[in-house]
C-alpha cells in the first residue's frame, strides 16, 4: 500500500515551516483577543449584575413615595357655579351664596366694586 | 510531516497527553493551547480540505474551527479526545463555509511574497503543484477524499480513519484504492467517465 501512496505534500501548510509558523500564531492570537473579549462582556454582565439589587431598592422607594403621595387626593378648587357666572354675580358673593356665609355690608359694597369699579367711581 | 501524536494511540513520546493540554489551556497557558493547534493541526486541515476542496478556505475554516474550539473548551466533554471533538467543529465550519458559497479561489498573497528570491521558484512550482492536486482532488467524492488525505498526507492508520469516519476499516481501504486510482487519472489528465463514490 506505501508504494502506491500519491504525494500529497504540496498541499500541506506544514511544508512551508515559516508559513506555518504565522498560521499557527494566527490562531493563538485570535483565541486569546477572543477570550478577552468575552472576558469583558461577562464582567460587565456581573458588574449590572452587582448594580441590580441597589436599583431594584431604589425603584421600591421611589415607587413606595410614589404610592404614598396618589393614595392622598389633593383637594380639589370648589366648582363655581356657570350660572352665577353668567348672571354676573361676583365670584365672592356666589360663595357666600353656596356657603351660607353673612358678609359685612362692608364686604359686600367691595365685593360689588370689584365687578364694576367704573360705575361707583363716577357717582 | 506526521503529526506529532495520533489521538487514541499510544505514544512513547514525552508530550503531554490532550487531556493536560485542554486543562493547562483552561487555565489560561496559551503555550499548551499553541501545542494542540500544532498537534491536530493536519487531521483538521485533512477533514477541512476534503469537504472544501481549496487549501486556502481549508485553512480558514481550520483558523475559524481552533478559535470555536478554543471558546468553547470547557464543553469539551472528553478532554482525552480532543482531536475528534475539533474534527468535528472544524467538518461543520467547513461544511457552513461551503454552503454560504464563500469558497475563494485567489491564491494569498503572502505565499507569493513571503518567499525570498532564492526560494522564489521552489514556492511557484510547490504552487501550481499544489494547484494540479486540488483540480484533482476535485473529482473525488468528499469521504475518498477525506479517507485519501488523512492517510497519505496525515499518514493516519485505516484503523483510526475508521474510527474517526463512523465506517469500517474494510470501507477505509475501498475508498483509498478507489480514491488513489481516481486521482492518478485525473492527474495524468484522462477524463474520468465516472466521477460517483463507490
Amino acid at each position: 500500500m506505501t508504494r502506491d501512496r500519491v504525494d500529497l505534500s504540496p498541499l500541506d501548510p506544514r511544508g512551508d515551516p515559516p508559513r506555518f509558523d504565522r498560521l499557527v500564531r494566527a490562531i493563538v492570537q485570535d483565541a486569546h483577543v477572543d477570550a478577552q473579549r468575552r472576558s469583558t462582556a461577562t464582567a460587565i454582565l456581573v458588574e449590572l449584575a452587582r448594580w441590580t439589587r441597589p436599583a431594584l431598592a431604589a425603584a421600591a422607594v421611589v415607587a413606595i413615595a410614589a404610592a404614598g403621595t396618589l393614595m392622598y387626593p389633593r383637594p380639589q378648587p370648589a366648582p363655581r357655579d356657570a350660572g352665577l357666572d353668567e348672571a354676573g354675580i361676583p365670584v365672592a358673593i356666589a360663595e357666600w351664596a353656596r356657603t351660607g356665609g353673612h358678609p359685612s355690608a362692608l364686604e359686600l359694597v367691595a365685593a360689588f366694586r370689584a365687578v364694576a369699579p367704573g360705575d361707583t367711581a363716577g357717582r | 510531516m506526521r503529526p506529532l501524536g495520533l489521538e487514541g494511540t499510544a505514544s512513547a513520546s514525552p508530550q503531554p497527553e490532550d487531556a493536560e493540554l485542554v486543562a493547562r489551556t483552561l487555565a489560561g497557558d496559551a503555550a499548551a493551547f499553541e501545542l494542540l493547534v500544532r498537534r491536530h493541526y493536519g487531521g483538521a486541515y485533512a477533514v477541512a480540505l476534503a469537504v472544501l476542496g481549496v487549501r486556502a478556505d481549508a485553512e480558514d475554516a481550520c483558523h475559524d474551527g481552533f478559535v470555536q474550539a478554543a471558546a468553547h473548551l470547557g464543553e469539551c466533554r472528553h478532554p482525552g479526545r480532543f482531536g475528534a471533538w475539533l474534527r468535528t467543529i472544524v467538518r461543520n465550519q467547513a461544511r457552513n463555509a461551503m454552503a454560504k458559497q464563500s469558497v475563494r479561489r485567489a491564491e494569498p498573497l503572502e505565499e507569493w511574497t513571503a518567499a525570498g528570491d532564492a526560494d522564489a521558484h521552489r514556492t511557484v512550482e510547490r504552487a501550481e503543484l499544489a494547484r494540479r492536486l486540488e483540480t484533482a482532488l476535485a473529482v473525488l467524492a468528499p469521504t475518498q477524499r477525506e479517507v485519501l488525505l488523512l492517510h497519505d498526507l496525515e499518514d493516519w492508520p485505516h484503523e483510526e480513519i475508521a474510527r474517526s469516519l463512523g465506517i469500517s476499516v474494510v470501507m477505509s481501504r475501498q475508498h483509498l484504492f478507489q480514491a488513489r486510482r481516481r486521482l492518478r487519472t485525473a492527474l495524468s489528465g484522462v477524463r474520468l467517465e465516472d466521477t460517483h463514490d463507490t
